[in-house]
């Protein structure tokens, strides 16, 4: 039984792993765009709301079952689960980045002008690094959010926790001792990511009315 | 000797007028207070003089540059490239909070000595011992102190100051006094500052402006 957990418990991490690694890149790559290009932010905005307004799990059914077979191919469903996490990831970090970098942007142009820095020096060492910064809180939270995205993609298929528990619950048949094991991995994994984003807001005076 | 002037300047945000064909004239050495009532405009004139607002008429004149204040290019072209004589000391300060203190005074300074410049003014100011802290650590008064030197360090040849006393204590106005005093005399720079403190600007100032009545009129130093 403890090794299915602890399997589950790695194949969850490794799946938010992925997704936090390739798509947060790519989410602040796309901020820069749309602060860069206004009208740019159209597009970002109709991807980040069609996120908003779709249940996860129906964006990865769709993408699991009627979509490869329209394209006629077959990936496994880890990969459709770290493809649709990563889109989830962008979606949400991109505007996040881009409200915050608006913000940020607005409070001290006047200083970079007034200093004479250009604006390269300025994007690269100044806009961007407290632009991270001032969204670390929300980007932790949709961190939170992205460990309990992972408990769906078992429904396609994954070996992962959720569907052990289901699998171990049928043969041992101590439901509430597993489900609690389960819950209390959740919350092992989230409740630093969550203390970590109480903090930072704390610590350094940053949070969601800034962003 | 650098000069710089507004003429027939007016300033104001849609209908509402602030300045009307208000003149302005600051030189090099001089150290000007700008006092007047609250909203009167005294802060939006800052900005216009160093290229962040336009104006609705009027030119701004830094020695033989003249822009035609209403159709300036009010951007980085303007603020850093036309008018790198002038630094402007913001009354919220502008301290980006992921650099240390020092770090925030140096920015954008590749300049060898800067860093020891930097820490002289923090002697001076006596900031030096919180040059390692980022501004979230720091008092309002420091940050403004910090400010301030971010701008001196700069080397400009008009330092333009909004409210620069507004969270200082008693001594630390008595070292910004003395610090204003020896680098306009030192570097021959020129000082235009709001406040709404009097006794700072009769005691730093060597001449006064007074917004009133829509317009800028000069004042006795010792009589404002």
């Amino acid at each position: 039984m403890f090794p299915d957990i602890v399997l589950g418990l790695y194949v969850t991490l490794s799946l938010f792993s992925f997704s936090w690694l390739i798509g947060f890149p790519i989410s602040l790559l796309f901020a820069v765009m749309v602060f860069l290009h206004p009208s740019t932010r159209l597009y970002v905005k109709v991807f980040s709301v069609f996120f908003a307004i779709t249940p996860l799990l129906a964006v990865l059914f769709w993408l699991h079952y009627p979509a490869q077979t329209l394209l006629g191919i077959v990936v496994n469903p880890y990969q459709t689960s770290v493809f649709v996490l990563t889109l989830f990831v962008i979606a949400n970090a991109t505007d996040i980045l881009v409200v915050t970098m608006i913000d940020v942007n607005q409070r001290y142009i006047d200083a970079i002008k007034v200093l004479g820095i250009s604006w390269q020096y300025y994007l690269k060492k100044a806009l961007l690094p407290v632009t991270i910064f001032t969204s670390i809180p929300r980007l932790l939270n949709l961190a939170v959010t992205t460990i309990h995205a992972t408990m769906f993609t078992s429904l396609i298929g994954v070996e992962e926790l959720f569907r052990i528990i289901q699998r171990l619950n049928s043969q041992y048949l101590k439901p509430v001792e597993l489900f609690s094991i389960m819950a209390l991995g959740y919350i092992v994994m989230c409740l630093p990511l969550y203390g970590m984003a109480v903090y930072i807001k704390q610590r350094y005076k940053i949070g969601d009315e800034q962003a | 000797m650098n000069k710089l002037e507004a003429i027939d300047i007016s300033l104001g945000f849609g209908k509402r007028i602030l300045l009307q064909n208000a003149n302005l004239i600051i030189e090099s050495g001089e150290r000007v207070a700008l006092i007047g009532p609250s909203g009167c405009g005294k802060t939006t004139l800052l900005r216009v003089l160093c290229g962040l607002y336009p104006a609705l008429d009027g030119k701004i004149k830094l020695n033989e540059k003249t822009i035609e204040a209403n159709t300036a290019n009010i951007g980085f072209m303007r603020a850093s490239t036309i008018w790198p004589d002038i630094t402007l000391v913001f009354q919220d300060y502008q301290l980006f909070p992921t650099m240390t203190a020092i770090e925030n005074c140096c920015f954008g300074l590749e300049k060898m000595g800067t860093y020891k410049r930097a820490k002289e003014y923090a002697r001076a100011l006596e900031v030096d011992h919180c040059l390692d802290r980022r501004p979230q650590k720091l008092s309002k008064g420091e940050q403004q102190r910090i400010s301030i030197i971010r701008a001196l360090v700069r080397n400009p040849s008009f330092l333009l100051l909004d409210e620069p006393t507004a969270a200082l204590d008693k001594d630390s106005r008595k070292m910004l006094h003395k610090l204003l005093i020896s680098e306009t005399e030192k570097r021959n720079m020129a000082t235009l500052f709001v406040t709404h403190d009097l006794v700072f600007a009769r005691d730093v100032g060597t001449r006064a402006f007074i917004i009133d009545d829509l317009t800028i009129r000069k004042s006795n130093i010792k009589s404002v």
